[in-house]
Formats: structure tokens, sequence, C-alpha cells
């Protein structure tokens, strides 16, 4: 690196204290990688003119700078040169083989999007529910009276509510049936009608029959 | 297995009204796929139309064959076309599209050497001697620009990778790295290293002009 500007100027002196020492100056190494990015116009307008001041004031970056922008100026002509020349008529030619091997292939539909397959897959997330939910419940209620009855469960026990009124009505029937039952059997009392209970009524209530409260 | 640079000029042209298939500047890649996802073929060819070339060349630079990059070019439309529906728009199609073409380009350029001995396996090359040949215009002369193509060709393959998509095909470096699968910094990083390099072998070469300081190559 060289000084461009006046020994005076703070920059280039430390550079060229730098290069005194033997070590490459801090600024180069900074930028090194920039180089290349800058010869490519591909950096924003602060990184590009920070660049630009530090080539303006060293050769060896400016040289370096130089020869990676014309590195690049010769790849773009020797990819220009290494193509075959390719005429309108190749390109047309291209694009109806490439349309015609396009009709040729069907459409891939996501497979979130196939209707068909959401209705299928819907349907079968519904009985695989339906079905985790609903075969256990039938399995249990089959077995739930055995296990039940093995668990001490008084209605196994004891039998069902309807099997104890059937018990009930035959035991109140077995008791009506009695001759020593004022009221007779539940079958008689059937018998009465409304007149006949009405009259029944009062003279149970009725004090002079010696049977009042 | 070289053909000519003609060789598709045979085939007959487009069966789509080309009218219907011009390419409206104003209408971007996005509205158009969007059309073709509801089925739009005009709209399609539109975008062949617009990213033919690029694909072509990107399929060519591997492959050096214009059959073969005409069939990976046809492939990877194809495969846009099935698969548009599915597109996320993470990228810009023509990011999605390149990254197509070169993973086809690669499985196609891998099949072939399995089936003989490929010329173009540039991967195994080393860079090509500068004093083999001793051009006087050294650009204008048409085998040092293969020298320099198959420079590019030697360099390790993300270099490669970055320094075609962006000096060739001039996507920005967002997209290079999109395609390249890597950080926008680590995409410039590369094209840094692999600038350098080109750089340091053409200061080999005789009547070479990158003359900056005859830095030793300094290969990362």
């Amino acid at each position: 690196m060289q000084p461009l500007d006046p020994p005076n100027d703070p920059a280039v002196r430390r550079a060229q204290l730098q290069l005194i020492a033997g070590g490459k100056p801090d600024r180069c190494q900074e930028l090194s990688s920039d180089l290349a990015l800058w010869a490519d116009d591909a950096l924003d307008d602060a990184q590009a003119q920070q660049v630009a001041d530090h080539v303006r004031v060293c050769r060896a970056c400016a040289a370096e700078s130089r020869a990676l922008r014309e590195t690049l100026a010769l790849l773009r002509d020797a990819d220009e040169q290494s193509r075959p020349a390719r005429t309108p008529g190749f390109w047309l030619a291209l694009e109806a083989s490439v349309l015609a091997e396009v009709d040729r292939q069907p459409r891939v539909r996501p497979w979130w999007r196939r209707s068909a397959l959401r209705l299928g897959l819907a349907t079968a997330l519904a009985a695989a529910v339906l079905g985790a939910v609903a075969v256990p419940v039938a399995q249990w209620l089959a077995q739930a009276p055995a296990e039940a009855e093995a668990a001490g469960d008084p209605v196994a026990v004891f039998g069902t509510a309807s099997e104890a009124v059937t018990e009930d009505r035959n035991f109140v029937d077995d008791l009506a049936a009695t001759d020593d039952d004022p009221l007779g059997t539940v079958d008689e009392l059937d018998d009465l009608d409304d007149v006949d209970l009405d009259a029944l009524g009062n003279a149970m209530d009725d004090p002079s029959n010696g049977q009042g409260a | 297995m070289s053909v000519s640079s003609n060789s598709l000029a045979h085939l007959p042209l487009p069966q789509v009204p080309m009218a219907a298939a011009q390419d409206d500047p104003q209408q971007d890649d996005t509205r158009l796929l969007e059309r073709v996802v509801q089925g739009d073929r005009q709209a399609f060819a539109v975008l062949v139309r617009r990213h033919q070339r690029t694909v072509f060349h990107i399929a060519w630079r591997y492959l050096h064959d214009d059959e073969d990059a005409r069939d990976v070019t046809q492939a990877a439309f194809v495969k846009a076309w099935q698969n548009c529906a599915s597109f996320r728009g993470e990228s810009t199609f023509r990011t999605w599209l390149v990254q197509i073409a070169i993973h086809l380009a690669l499985n196609f350029r891998r099949d072939r050497s399995r089936h003989q001995q490929d010329p173009l396996d540039d991967d195994k090359r080393a860079l090509p001697d500068p004093h083999a040949q001793h051009p006087t215009d050294r650009i204008a002369h048409a085998e040092t620009a293969e020298q320099l193509r198959q420079a590019v060709a030697a360099l390790p393959a993300k270099q490669r990778m970055v320094v075609e998509l962006r000096v060739h095909e001039g996507l920005s470096f967002k997209e290079v790295a999109e395609i390249a699968d890597c950080s926008e910094d680590s995409a410039k990083a590369n094209f840094h290293y692999a600038l350098k390099r080109l750089r340091s072998w053409l200061a080999t070469v005789p009547n070479s002009k990158p003359d900056g300081p005859q830095a030793k190559p300094d290969v990362p």
C-alpha cells in the first residue's frame, strides 16, 4: 500500500505505520471481503461509500478491485462465448416442446386439496372416533351386570327395581286376600265405584261407628 | 452426445394461440402462478416463455448437451406445473424453478456418469493449466473462454453455483441464497472466495489482464 494523499492524512499515516510494522493494514483486512461485492455493485450505498473511500487512498485495494471487476467481466464474456448461439426459433421450439410435455402430464393436487380424499379422510376419521367411543360403551353395557354382581352391586344382589315392584304387588295381593282384612281383597276394592269409596270414607270418618279419630 | 445448437428448430411451433400467451410484464409471476393453480395453461405458457432461457442455460452449464439440457428444462417445467398448487410462495417462482432445474440437472449428470465416463464430471476436474495455451487475446479466444468456464466448473460446488447464478443469470444474492440453501452472508462469502480464486488463476494466465497484485492463490 502506498499513500496517495498527503502524509498528514491520519488514515494514510496509520496505514503507513502498519506497513512499516510489517502487517496488513486493518482497514484493508476489514474491507477485503467487500471488494468482490463492490466490484459486482452488490453493496448498499453506505457500504459502497466506505469501500470507495478506502480504495481512493489504497493502491493495493484499488488494484485488487480492478482485477476483480475485470474477472467478472471476463466471466460474463466467457459464458457468452461458451454458449452456442441460439436463434429465436430455438426458443420457440423449446417452448413448444415444454408445453407439449406439460400437456401430457396430469396435474398433481396437494393431498389436502383433493376433495374426494378430503371427504374420505373425514369419513374415516369420524368412523374411527365413533368406533373408539361406541365399541367400549357397548362392551361395558354387556359386561356391567356380571361385573356389578361380582362387585356386590345392590341391584345385582336384590334385583332390579321392576322385580322389586312385582314382588311388592304380589305381597300386597296376598295380604289383601286374607279374610280378616276389613277392606276385602284388592279385587273387591277395584270393584267399588267412586260413590262407594266416598261412602266408605264417610263411614270410616264418622265417630259414631267407633272407628273415627 | 453433442447435438447441434439448433437441433430443436425442426420441432413444431407451439400449439397455443400465440397472442394468448403474450407476456404481460405487468403481471408478475405470483399472479400468473395463481392463475396456473386454477388451471390456466396460458398463464403457464407465459411463465415458460419468461423463464425457459434461465432454466435451459443453467441445465446446459451442468450438462453441456442441448438434448440433455432440453430434457431437464422440460422436466423442470413439468414438475412446476404438476406441483404449483403446493408452492407455498416462500420464495419467488423463479427461485423455486431454478432449484428444481439444478436438482434435476445434478441428478441427470449423476445418472449419466454412471453409464459412461463423463468428460464433464466437473467436480473432479482441477483448474485448467493456464500455460497449456498462449492466447494472444485472452477472452476473444474461444479456447480461453472455455478454460475460464472450466475454471468455474472446478470451483467447489457451492462457490460454482453462486458464481453461475449471480454472474451468469444475474440473480440477487437473496435469490442465490435461497437456491443454494444458505444464508445471504454465506452466499456473499462464497462469491468473494470464488472470485478471488478465479482472479488468482487468471493472473497466472500468460498475457492475462487481471493484473492486480500477484497474490498467491488464496483458496479458502
